[in-house]
């Protein structure tokens, strides 16, 4: 009798929850669609914490081109640029012109893609991969300001504060190792242009990739 | 090419495997005719057929089966937020051919704040494929299908890929037949496969704003609310933003959906839309709202009001503003110009009290349309005794006295704001049996907008009636060319009485076939009453007299609303069809029996038409009951059928809006063959134009025997 009580008891604390979470999905979904910043307005500033622990934020990159990378490791298309080195390729080039890479992990914690500094470090040795930083955000405050929806999804902010490229990598929303060769890459025309003076051409795509595992 | 072996890096490391099942080379071999599963990571793949064995020259599909294990999916075209699409590449063997993938709906799936777009539970991914005549008898043909998807379910994403095959033999199955199970899911998909909307649905998009709104309109639409609203799902990811809510406004004859781009608006809008349990294939061009969209209606709306000055109904009623006109011609400009300002207010204001009435009985729920004030024979009866009573006016019958008599010469004959108010009224209420060119189109579109837009049609179809007179107010020189008033306006008068009279014979006639005989002794009774009235009032005076008067008038509108409607007479199939007639003859509409018609491919004229609609009758013996026409139709197998709308008929009501109309004269021709969208002819026939479009359809050799 008691034992069919605390049963029934707990069937009601689930249902509850199931309830709040889905209640919380449906708010979170909204906020996601209408905090996003448009091409062509100030980047929303941030703060986080890197490597080493230390808070960094978008203002002391000021006069500076700055990328943003929605990065998930265990993600099919992180992978993908990952392990054909499409991305190292693209960080090296663009680090080199002078720009600042961040990096941002927004999977909460326990859920797929949520890292430690320590392991994150271990993984960008081995795949020889040289951001300027990695900013951990397993609150998701980054991720919603800037409505990251998918890893990878890119950002480019010119050395002015303004976001001048929002969306996906390249042209070819597979998770095919192979196509990350022959697509056509929008961040890399879009820094070319931005720094140029030229306005950006194809300023905002639909990304494409795993959606980011955000807190609920 | 990766096999599936590197997907997850096992976050959670509770895989087993089963992936050493995937990857092509183990699939290279011959496999049997019976479909092969492969077990992927959290989904089954599979590559089937429909049929055992391939019939040269036969119909073939083949498809590959995915069964997600429960909370993994698979992506449909458009994946949405995340994900991706599953791909097939087909290698099939000389004298096959696929052609493009039959994508199922998809279902809409909540990923956090992301929504996906696929497959929860089994699918199939099929095409068509053509074989060729010359396909060799007795081989057995390798078909191989390659083929990559992304599995995900609410927290990763596993990639997998695999060589499918499948040996079929080509003439015999050789006693192996389909596992039934293949053979339920090639028609359950078919089934979910989205197909075109039925032809009579306008689908229309139009940028507004940052969204766009996509228009659906035509008949037997319902828009519910909840789970299963109304959802558009774009092909092209770029298009829409998949997480955006899509907003549902019911309209008088479908809904509109409020769909949020991803960047900017796209110029096609091109994917599935799903209503209730149905979905369909939609591909339109989003057009700014200006060209093709709002402008377009107000202007045909506005032609459509001009034009109703010179129909038959109008007529008597445009003469005695004309009359009354001539009358003002010596007064002062300035009241003049009041004047036909207050008279265009008066139509204006009656198309709105109209509009509203209708919009709110149809969002009630009730199948009406334009013209639905004249199906009832109480508003006829009333309209035969204004007719009737404008009749004694002008033949001086009845004077000008006190208040109460005196208020239908007050309303309409004097020259007070009231009057010209008045006179706007009465022209609107003789104007509705009247459809001119243009107004249906417009009407039709009104009654699928929000009120505001639909207010805006109708105010723009009663400034179209208002506008002549307005103008010669407001131009002196027109004025100017009317001339003097003088005996002759006397006469006029008088001689305008007896086209009211005759319009008061037609009112009679509509008023018996909508409630019978009984109709006609109620009505006829009414009139006498109102004559006994006039008599009263012009035999004495005094209040007592008006009071008497009065009495009898309002005992007249009362007896006119005790007629009580006949049933209509249950329609079925008029004729057998397929039975030769002596003589040609209409039949009488039903939906079923056009559906069967068109079935059976024959030709078939519809004739939407209503005993009050003056247009109709006019079309009816100049074009349509000609010898002519009549003998085109006889000799080209056509089937004339006739939609009588004079009682209130939803079965007509619906049949009319599926053609984006709400009122009559409407004129469809079907040409037979299936796939021919229907032909809609002017509102106003000459014999020529019926003949033309008849001619059109192909000689009956050519078709299908009919009789």
């Amino acid at each position: 009798m008691n034992h069919s009580n605390v049963w029934k008891r707990s069937m009601i604390v689930t249902a509850f929850a199931v309830t709040a979470a889905l209640a919380g999905l449906a708010t979170s979904s909204v906020h996601a669609a209408d905090t996003m910043p448009k091409v062509g307005q100030p980047a929303p500033d941030f703060s986080a914490t890197d490597l080493n622990g230390k808070t960094r934020s978008l203002a002391e990159f000021k006069g500076k081109y700055v990328v943003l990378e929605w990065h998930n490791q265990s993600c099919p298309f992180v992978k993908k640029h990952y392990e054909s080195g499409n991305m190292q390729k693209l960080q090296k080039e663009l680090t080199a012109k002078g720009a600042v890479w961040l990096s941002i992990i927004s999977s909460a914690e326990g859920a797929q893609g949520y890292v430690t500094p320590e392991q994150e470090k271990a993984y960008l040795a081995e795949k020889k991969a040289t951001p300027t930083d990695v900013l951990f955000d397993p609150e998701g405050k980054v991720g919603h300001a800037y409505g990251a929806k998918t890893t990878p999804h890119m950002f480019v902010i010119d050395d002015k504060g303004v976001l001048v490229y929002a969306g996906a990598i390249d042209d070819n929303p597979s998770s095919d190792a192979a196509d990350a060769a022959t697509a056509k890459n929008f961040v890399r025309a879009a820094y070319d242009e931005a720094s140029a003076g030229k306005p950006v051409s194809t300023a905002a795509t639909a990304p494409y990739g795993c959606g980011v595992k955000y807190k609920n | 090419m990766r096999g599936a072996g590197d997907g997850s890096r096992g976050t959670r490391g509770r895989f087993g495997a089963l992936a050493a099942l995937i990857g092509g080379l183990m699939w290279l071999a011959p496999a049997p005719a019976s479909a092969v599963l492969v077990a992927g990571k959290h989904v089954q793949v599979e590559l089937v057929a429909d049929a055992a064995s391939v019939t040269p020259g036969g119909p073939l599909h083949l498809g590959v089966r995915f069964l997600p294990e429960p909370e993994w999916h698979v992506y449909w075209k458009n994946p949405g937020d995340s994900g991706e699409a599953p791909r097939i590449e087909w290698t099939l063997p000389a004298g096959l051919t696929a052609g493009a993938l039959a994508w199922p709906t998809p279902h809409r799936i909540p990923v956090g704040p992301l929504v996906n777009f696929g497959y929860e539970g089994e699918m199939l991914l099929a095409a068509p494929v053509t074989v060729a005549h010359d396909v060799a008898r007795g081989e057995r043909l390798p078909i191989r299908a390659q083929a990559k998807w992304l599995v995900c379910n609410q927290d990763e994403c596993i990639p997998g890929s695999a060589t499918l095959t499948l040996s079929l033999p080509v003439g015999d199955s050789g006693g192996t037949t389909v596992v039934p199970h293949v053979t339920e899911l090639f028609a359950s998909t078919r089934a979910r496969v989205p197909g075109a909307p039925p032809a009579t649905w306008r689908v229309s998009a139009s940028p507004d704003g940052d969204t766009v709104t996509l228009v659906v309109r035509g008949g037997g639409i319902v828009a519910t609310d909840g789970a299963n609203a109304p959802f558009f799902f774009a092909s092209e990811r770029a298009a829409l933003e998949p997480s955006a809510d899509q907003t549902v406004t019911p309209t008088a004859n479908g809904f509109r959906l409020t769909l949020t781009p991803r960047t900017t608006a796209p110029a096609q809008l091109a994917g599935v839309l799903r209503v209730g349990d149905q979905a369909y294939a939609v591909d339109t061009a989003v057009r700014a709202a200006v060209s093709g969209f709002a402008l377009t209606p107000l202007l045909l709306a506005f032609a459509g009001g001009l034009l109703l000055n010179l129909m038959p109904c109008v007529f008597p009623v445009l003469a005695l503003k004309a009359l009354s006109l001539v009358g003002l011609g010596g007064e002062a400009q300035r009241r003049v110009r009041r004047h036909g300002l207050v008279y265009a207010l008066g139509i204006v204001v009656s198309f709105w009290v109209l509009a509203a009435v209708l919009l709110a009985a149809r969002a009630g729920g009730a199948e009406i349309g334009w013209g639905f004030q004249l199906q009832s024979p109480t508003v006829i009866a009333i309209l035969a005794g204004l007719f009737f009573w404008m009749a004694l006016v002008l033949l001086d019958l009845v004077t000008v006295g006190g208040s109460i008599m005196g208020v239908g010469q007050h309303l309409t004959i004097g020259d007070g704001d009231r009057s010209a108010f008045f006179t706007g009224v009465l022209a609107t209420v003789v104007a509705t049996p009247c459809t001119a060119p243009f107004m249906g189109t417009a009407i039709g579109f009104a009654l699928g907008q929000p009120a505001p837009v639909a207010f805006a049609v109708f105010t723009s179809l009663g400034l179209g009636l208002a506008f002549p007179y307005v103008l010669v107010t407001f131009v002196p020189a027109l004025a100017a060319r009317l001339p003097r008033p003088g005996a002759w306006m006397e006469t006029l008068k008088q001689f305008l009485a007896f086209p009211l009279l005759a319009t008061v014979v037609w009112l009679v006639t509509v008023g018996s076939i909508q409630a019978g005989p009984q109709a006609v002794v109620v009505i006829l009774m009414g009139l006498v009453m109102i004559g006994f009235a006039a008599w009263i009032a012009g035999r004495w005076s005094g209040p007592g007299a008006r009071v008497a008067a009065g009495a009898v008038v309002a005992a007249a509108v009362l007896l006119a609303f005790r007629i009580t409607p006949i049933e209509p007479a249950p329609r079925g199939p008029a004729g057998a069809g397929g039975i030769a007639r002596a003589a040609f003859e209409w039949e009488s509409f039903s939906t079923a029996r056009v559906a069967e018609l068109r079935a059976q491919g024959r030709p078939v004229f519809v004739d939407f038409t209503a005993a009050w609609c003056v247009t109709c009758q006019v079309n009816k013996k100049v074009a349509l009951e000609t010898a002519e026409v009549t003998a085109k139709m006889q000799e080209l197998g056509v089937v004339a059928i006739r939609a009588d709308w004079t009682s209130p008929d939803p079965e007509i009501t619906r049949a009319l809006q599926e053609f984006g109309r709400d009122g009559v004269p409407l004129y469809v021709l079907y040409s037979g063959k299936q796939d021919d969208p229907p032909k809609i002819l002017p509102q106003i026939l000459t014999p020529a134009i019926v003949i033309t479009e008849l001619e059109r359809l192909e000689p009956p050799q050519l078709r299908r025997s009919s009789t």
